[in-house]
């Protein structure tokens, strides 16, 4: 078999900043929490590769650290969409047109209204700002799009024969969920997933921005971006780096997504033999 | 004057040979015929005609349209010859209206691009008229309709009006009656036939079917895998089937498989007052709910052993009943008995009895999950026993049903698009025979297929009925192939059983006036003194 390149270039990708943020629980090249207002705002040199920024501290060591809030925040406010809109769309779309199905429907019309941004900064406001926060917030609305694009997705695959065989076979709505349903929607939600995986990055970044994500001392791309923002004329390699990092992640992630879409559909993996 | 001159045309797409060699050619006034299975190239011929190619064809040797060489032309060129000279009717009219457009503005459109100097109203008045020449007279089709108001036979009136609005010299049909019902599909053909006449066109008429075809030709070509294998006067071409492969396709047309009559007189399955009505939408917020009654008092017995055809056009019920009979569909009366035992019309059915019954359906391509493996597709029936075979005996199943259907036991380990239209009928056969149930429902189960893969697949059915004791209720809307295979037939209309009878006595004298006009209506293969 051919080997996929999108799937190599997007694991390469994400798998090189997955690693940066692993290694950042044993080494990083400076202590971040040092401040070292002598060596501020320097350009990237052999002793601080990506350069220091306005407190002096080691930009390399920060966007590896953040790499773990970045990717941690945003897997597991996709996992809280899709863990929780996949279902319901499979059983809104099982009981079509039923009192259950409008619940949902209008449920996800509900969260759809409000600008997801400000409906965040209630939260951290209410609760106070931490990480946690953050991915609860960026979770709750991540929900409804997986929800409807599953329910919508569905309601075309119900209409199919092998439904109806399924059904004559004596299966219940909620083992064709499962079974026949689920699989021909996943290069749909992988694809989705990667999409909302980049948006939940940014999401993290813009609430960081706003002082409502990760607080400091412990950094983010979003806050370094942030951070870095008044500075842009006298040191633009500040935002460059944090920058590039979300670039890179959002890209591999998208490649990673296209590549495991083309691997698990048994028509495309033939078709490349 | 000759209006089509094709010669040595042979072409490619990225590189693989498509068409090879053709040469064809149709005068003023007459209709060719255009005949072969799917693959054979013959709606390739007609989009090469039109120029409508996709990308990454190379098209070689002499096309010319009215003495024009198409292959040639600068698509500016091409884009004033299509739909002023030569014009194309599609296959579906589901899809080939704009459905936001009412059918006065989507006919008026046709002449206001190529006759720019037209009025808005003036285009109007020409639509009003033209779409009249195609018996849609304005008093009951006016042009503010929407193509979703309309029937499927309608539409195609209506596609057909777009194409001859600038009365051009040259139609071009690919499969224009394929999606209609029978007697649409003879008004339809009717409606060419005058078309030709009065204008003085020329018609390409491509399609799959031969009975449609020899009813209408002049002149006939017969392709197979990209090439004409057989051209001439349709008579001739009818009279001597000179090619092997037209007299192959000529059997395959008229197959009857041999079966033998069922001898019990045993009631398999017997449906007496069966009511299914469909909730229609509200049409005001507190007005009582209205109904459609899709299936009114049906009530029938199918015997052990027997062949029953159930006949009828779209939107008769026929499909709902089957459904029903397989407990798919909640009923708002009457009952259904398999073999004694009652079936409820609901979502819980038994599943003793349901193992007992099967249905193949009529969809070779979505009738079947595309991310399982055959092996799992043929046994999802074995959901029905309370307690799992052993994986040692669903794979003794899984093969002997793939050797019952004539596949080798290696393609359990397949996906499904591995395998062809045939061959995946026959697997959707091995996944109703795993349950060895007594009670199999076709539901247009060989409608999809070509003429040859047809007369095979009905050659399967009626050898493992022999073997295996099967009964079907074989539910078409084809009236040859059902006089091939079933031993009594039911004729459906608007949810009720119209008429019941023998096969035979059916087909040779129908009773009811509805019957009698789809037999009428049915198109016939002239008969051959050499067959």
């Amino acid at each position: 078999m051919k080997t996929n390149r999108n799937l190599v270039v997007g694991a390469a990708l994400t798998g090189f900043f997955t690693i940066a943020a692993l290694i950042s629980f044993l080494w990083v090249p400076y202590d971040i929490e040092a401040l070292n207002i002598a060596d501020r705002m320097k350009t990237p040199s052999f002793s601080h590769l990506l350069g220091t920024d306005h407190f002096g501290r080691d930009i390399l060591s920060m966007v590896m650290i953040g790499a773990r809030t970045s990717i941690a925040v945003a897997l597991v406010a996709v996992g809280i969409g899709m863990g929780l809109g996949v279902p319901l769309g499979l059983a809104a779309a099982a009981r079509k047109g039923s009192l259950l199905d409008e619940l949902i429907g209008r449920g996800n019309d509900l969260v759809f209204a409000f600008p997801s941004l400000l409906i965040a900064i209630l939260i951290t406001a209410t609760f106070g700002p931490s990480a946690l926060n953050a991915i609860i917030a960026i979770g709750i609305f991540n929900v409804p799009v997986f929800a409807r694009l599953t329910r919508g997705s569905a309601l075309s695959i119900w209409k199919r024969d092998f439904i109806l065989a399924a059904r004559v076979s004596g299966k219940n709505s909620a083992q064709i969920s499962v079974e026949h349903i689920l699989p021909n929607l996943s290069s749909l939600l992988i694809v989705q997933g990667t999409i909302q995986f980049s948006l939940a990055i940014l999401a993290e970044a813009a609430l960081s921005y706003v002082g409502l994500g990760a607080q400091p001392p412990t950094p983010s791309w979003g806050r370094m971006l942030a951070d870095s923002q008044t500075m842009i004329s006298l040191a633009p390699h500040l935002a460059l780096a944090p920058g590039l990092a979300i670039v890179f992640t959002v890209l591999g992630l998208n490649l990673l997504g296209d590549g495991f879409r083309d691997v698990f559909d048994p028509r495309l993996r033939r078709g490349r033999t | 004057m000759t209006l089509l001159e094709i010669e040595g045309l042979s072409l490619s797409i990225n590189g693989s040979p498509i068409l090879k060699d053709i040469s064809l050619s149709l005068k003023q006034g007459r209709i060719l015929g255009v005949i072969g299975e799917s693959g054979s190239g013959k709606s390739m011929t007609a989009f090469a005609i039109m120029q409508l190619l996709p990308s990454g064809s190379k098209a070689t040797g002499h096309l010319r349209v009215l003495g024009f060489d198409m292959l040639a032309a600068s698509e500016d060129d091409l884009c004033k010859m299509r739909g002023n000279d030569v014009s194309i009717v599609f296959q579906e009219p589901a899809t080939a209206l704009n459905p936001l457009k009412t059918i006065g503005d989507q006919v008026a459109e046709a002449i206001l691009i190529h006759e720019p100097s037209t009025t808005r109203a003036g285009a109007q008045v020409r639509a009003q008229t033209t779409l009249e020449r195609c018996e849609l007279p304005a008093e009951q089709f006016p042009l503010t309709l929407y193509p979703h108001e309309l029937s499927g036979g309608q539409r195609q009136r209506v596609v057909i009006a777009l194409a001859i609005a600038l009365r051009p010299k040259l139609l071009i049909a690919d499969e224009p009656t394929t999606a209609l019902d029978v007697t649409t599909q003879a008004e339809v053909l009717e409606l060419l036939k005058r078309l030709v006449t009065e204008d003085q066109m020329g018609l390409m008429l491509v399609s799959h079917d031969l009975a449609v075809v020899a009813g209408m030709a002049d002149d006939i070509v017969i392709m197979k895998n990209g090439e004409i294998v057989e051209s001439g006067v349709a008579t001739a071409v009818f009279q001597q089937l000179r090619h092997p492969y037209t007299r192959a396709l000529y059997a395959a047309s008229e197959h009857v498989p041999d079966r033998t009559p069922p001898r019990s007189t045993a009631r398999l399955l017997s449906v007496t007052n069966l009511v299914r009505d469909y909730r229609l939408p509200r049409t005001a917020l507190f007005a009582a709910p209205q109904y459609f009654r899709a299936v009114d008092h049906v009530s029938f017995d199918i015997f052990k052993g027997e062949s029953l055809g159930l006949v009828g056009e779209s939107g008769c019920g026929k499909s709902t009943l089957t459904r029903a009979i397989l407990g798919l569909e909640t009923v708002q009366g009457g009952e259904m008995y398999l073999d004694g035992m009652p079936i409820a019309g609901g979502r819980h059915v038994d599943r003793k009895i349901r193992r007992r019954m099967q249905a193949v359906f009529q969809d070779p391509y979505g009738s079947f999950n595309p991310r399982h493996r055959v092996d799992r597709l043929i046994s999802e029936p074995f959901h029905l026993y309370e307690e799992p075979p052993s994986s040692d005996e669903k794979n003794e199943a899984v093969v002997g049903a793939l050797r019952a259907v004539g596949l080798s036991p290696e393609d359990q380990f397949k996906y499904i698009h591995e395998f062809s239209g045939g061959q995946r009928q026959r697997i959707a056969i091995a996944r109703a025979l795993i349950t060895q149930p007594e009670l199999i429902l076709l539901d247009e189960a060989t409608s999809a297929l070509d003429v040859s893969i047809r007369a095979q697949i009905l050659d399967l059915l009626a050898e493992l009925a022999n073997s295996y004791g099967l009964t079907y209720l074989f539910i078409s809307h084809d009236l040859s192939v059902v006089r091939s295979i079933t031993d009594r037939v039911l004729v459906m209309r608007d949810g009720r059983i119209v008429e019941e009878g023998k096969t035979e006595q059916v087909f040779s004298a129908p009773q009811h006036p509805y019957t009698r006009s789809l037999i009428d209506a049915s198109p016939v293969l002239p008969k051959n003194a050499n067959h």
